[in-house]
């Protein structure tokens, strides 16, 4: 993955700077991709993203493009570096991906360097409107949509962007077609609703998830009957049209007034069946080329139910669509549930028992308590919308998600400082319903490693404080996403390098910044990309401390680590701003000399930029323990001052009888003197 | 009889009693020393006996005056007593006549000095209390003006609270 070198500090060989002159028009990417911003490329730009001539200044003569996407929502930067390391035919190959200067040279964004199509977009080609043959599509469009689906497929990576206004021609003779690139938004998150299996179109958009191959197969029939017909329905339409997609299937939808040639509706029939599991795979789409017969299952909507059951003047006729219903009108959908006209009508028209049993344990119909009975949480309405429909979206408080989309909505959300919906996804996380979509969902395996991921997610939030809760979620959940700390945000960082690199960079104004250097994004981000060596020897960096200074110590050993292990040079702004923040670790010496000792010691390591000598005048073991010693010693001393000067004190009000006793005691002696020195003198002859 | 104060009052009340006992034992034992000691130094030695029996009254007066502990007005007035003694007497055992000291004892001067001497046991008994106090309270105020001082040091280092 491309560690883009646009970086740089006081340390010499990092390459470019972080800002860069906007007025050169031209970033770097990989070190041998050059963007050039003059050169705008809006035929093939995609929706989250701007296309720009890319040059390989190694191979002057190929011809690239790049597409720099923008802030608002993640890029698939795992699947990105999936595909810079595989390259095949079919689809856009993406040949480095990173944080590249941003065209207006004002922080970095995510770049993406692909080869450029030889002949443009499809939809341009065959205009807005207009049918191609049935000749074209299986001679041209579907054999290289299938072959680019099957390179892609057998990396374990869903295209999830399938449409015609994402196909190119790869040449001028308009004689094969390729994907356009998947990787500047989430998956799903630019595809119209018809284009989307019914389960995932009804999740938000950022929401829908990785999905699988046969997300893309459905993807592909829509995209045929567009090209064949010339149009498929509009999302409003489709929107409107979702009991009518639950009861006779997604064709009736997007085939509505379209009859194709018998062989093609074979085709079309078999890639889109609602149920995934009928789908047609791509073996079967060349079978269906080769002329050879292949499966086909008779077109059917969801419906289960003999009879319909009625919401709100409504007939419905498959458990599926009374979820969604329920979701649109969750008050109705409480009220209704009070009534045992759901389990009834699933346990003597639908003939499913046990969903009947479910549905009535978690409306608490058996309940004796009659407040229990006819209260109906959120939570409680989301658990019945998931047993009514299994494989779709969990639908919690006006939210549809797609168990696998939760990382994508997340980092979209707090891109955009949802707040709302960064609640209500820290709630479906932390009271685990998405460990329960995902056991309950035919889409996931029971055993599925998703499951434990989620149950450290639900960890993480419980303890907010100390495993930094939704943003720690955020990072685990969009490997390669980019650090949304509103520090380096403009900066696209997704390396522990860059991060470094930028917080110096954010330090090195005139002023110092305000607020720790180490935020709950930084923290997260961090822990994500740290080996557990480089986490315990974080927080290992505060031990022995107090806790004001377990913060700024923690901080600086934190940073101190990134230094030494990623090699980022000297950091004099990071340096200043984390010494700006040391009084509490000075002060939790207790000697005011040894502080100021101390204090020049940092000084002169935050001059050369050096955290880890920072880190080793405050953690200095020696100088704790002997100030630790030391200042038992003086306290016992000091104790001793106290009480002794109590007692001269009262001495003092009182030493007659001291001075008594002393007084005459030194009298008596006094005569002994002197009767010894007459004596000695009387014998010696001195009188 | 009756019961007079406590087990422990009366146990200091028999001590007491005990130590006046041994006081005044003592007292009869010095008389009848002091007594036989200076019959037989008025056999032998006439001179010599007035002059010493004469010379330490004072010290007689402190003996019997102090009872205090450790008795250093008895001391203090005995030493003294002695010192304003010991010049008179030694010429006279070291000549072996008692002509010298007849002729010192003869003079009133010999008796002043003797008194003055033994008199100065009572002033240094009386005085030095007094400068003593002078001393100790010196003593006593330097030693806490020093302590403050480093009391003050050791607060201002260690940030104590005083």
């Amino acid at each position: 993955m491309a560690n883009t070198a646009e970086l740089v500090d006081e340390t010499p060989g990092l390459g470019a700077d972080l800002d860069g002159p906007a007025s050169s028009g031209r970033a770097v990417l990989d070190d041998i991709f050059e963007i050039d911003y003059s050169q705008r490329l809006p035929s093939l730009d995609s929706p989250q993203a701007n296309a720009y001539v890319a040059i390989n200044t190694e191979r002057p003569g190929a011809k690239l493009f790049a597409i720099v996407a923008g802030l608002d929502v993640p890029s698939r930067a795992g699947v990105a570096e999936a595909l810079t390391k595989a390259e095949g035919n079919g689809y856009l190959n993406v040949l480095a991906a990173g944080p590249a200067l941003a065209p207006d040279g004002e922080g970095r964004r995510m770049a993406f360097v692909l080869d450029r199509p030889g002949g443009g977009r499809l939809r341009h080609q065959v205009n807005a409107g207009a049918a191609v043959s049935e000749r074209v599509v299986t001679g041209v469009v579907l054999p290289g949509l299938l072959e680019g689906l099957e390179k892609l497929h057998g990396q374990g990576i869903a295209h999830r962007a399938v449409r015609p206004g994402n196909i190119f021609y790869a040449s001028a003779e308009h004689d094969r077609v390729v994907l356009g690139e998947c990787v500047s938004a989430p998956p799903g998150f630019d595809q119209p609703l018809a284009y989307e299996p019914l389960s995932r179109s009804l999740a938000a958009r950022a929401g829908r998830g990785e999905g699988a191959a046969e997300c893309d197969m459905f993807a592909l029939g829509v995209t045929l009957v567009a090209l064949l017909k010339g149009a498929v329905p509009a999302d409003d339409v489709v929107l409107a049209r979702t009991a009518l997609r639950y009861q006779s299937g997604s064709i009736a939808v997007v085939m509505s007034s379209f009859d194709p040639s018998i062989r093609m509706k074979e085709l079309l029939s078999g890639l889109l069946q609602d149920d995934p599991k009928q789908r047609w795979g791509i073996d079967d789409v060349y079978d269906w080329l080769a002329g050879r017969r292949s499966r086909s299952a008779p077109i059917k909507g969801l419906r289960d139910g003999m009879r319909p059951f009625e919401f709100r003047g409504a007939p419905y006729g498959s458990p599926a669509g009374i979820a969604h219903a329920f979701a649109e009108a969750p008050d109705a959908a409480r009220h209704t549930l009070r009534e045992r006209g759901l389990v009834d009508w699933l346990w003597r028209s639908c003939g499913d028992k046990d969903l009947a049993g479910r549905v009535k344990s978690l409306t608490h119909l058996d309940a004796k308590d009659p407040a229990t009975k006819s209260s109906l949480s959120d939570e409680d309405l989301a658990l019945v919308c998931l047993a009514l429909d299994p494989n779709g979206p969990l639908r919690y408080r006006g939210l549809s998600i797609m168990p696998d989309g939760v990382g994508p909505l997340l980092a979209t959300a707090m891109m955009n400082e949802q707040a709302d919906d960064l609640k209500v996804i820290s709630q479906v996380i932390e009271r685990g319903l998405i460990i329960e979509a995902v056991q309950q969902s035919a889409l996931f395996s029971r055993d599925d490693p998703y499951v434990s991921t989620c149950r450290s997610h639900q960890a993480y939030l419980k303890f907010p404080g100390r495993d930094m809760g939704l943003e720690r979620c955020v990072y685990e959940l969009n490997p390669g996403a980019p650090c949304l700390s509103d520090m380096v945000r403009n900066y696209s960082v997704t390396t522990l390098h860059d991060l470094g690199q930028a917080l110096n960079r954010h330090a090195g104004g005139d002023e110092v910044p305000i607020g720790r250097p180490r935020d709950r994004h930084v923290i997260a981000f961090a822990a994500d990309l740290m080996s557990p060596g480089q986490l315990q020897a974080v927080r290992l960096g505060a031990v022995g401390a107090t806790q004001g200074a377990e913060d700024c110590m923690g901080d600086l050993a934190f940073f101190a680590c990134i230094q030494r292990t990623e090699k980022t040079g000297a950091m004099r702004g990071m340096a200043r701003w984390i010494r700006s923040r040391m009084e509490p670790a000075l002060d939790s010496f207790r000697s005011s000399t040894r502080r100021r000792r101390l204090a020049v010691a940092l000084n002169h390591a935050v001059s050369s930029g050096n955290l880890t000598d920072m880190l080793k005048v405050v953690r200095n073991q020696v100088e704790r323990r002997s100030d630790t010693q030391e200042f038992n010693a003086a306290r016992s001393r000091f104790n001793y001052l106290t009480n002794e000067n109590t007692r001269l004190q009262s001495l003092l009000g009182d030493y007659s009888a001291l001075a008594r006793f002393k007084g005459r005691k030194a009298a008596s002696i006094l005569a002994l003197v002197v009767f010894v020195v007459v004596s000695v003198l009387t014998v010696t002859g001195g009188f | 009889m009756a019961n007079r104060g406590t087990p422990q009052e009366r146990v200091a009340v028999k001590q007491e009693l005990a130590l006046r006992q041994r006081r005044r034992s003592r007292l009869v034992l010095v008389c009848a020393v002091l007594t036989a000691a200076g019959v037989g130094l008025a056999l032998t030695a006439l001179p010599l006996f007035i002059l010493i029996y004469g010379g330490m009254l004072p010290t007689l007066v402190a003996f019997l005056a102090d009872e205090q502990p450790g008795r250093y007005l008895f001391r203090a007035v005995g030493f003294m007593n002695l010192a304003g003694i010991i010049p008179y007497i030694e010429p006279t055992l070291r000549a072996g006549n008692h002509a010298m000291l007849s002729g010192a004892m003869a003079q009133t001067t010999t008796w002043v000095v003797i008194y003055v001497i033994a008199g100065s046991g009572f002033f240094f008994y009386f005085v030095m209390p007094w400068f003593a106090g002078l001393i100790l309270e010196w003593m006593i105020r330097a030693r806490m003006v020093r302590h403050a001082a480093e009391r003050a040091t050791l607060g201002q280092e260690r940030e104590f609270d005083a």
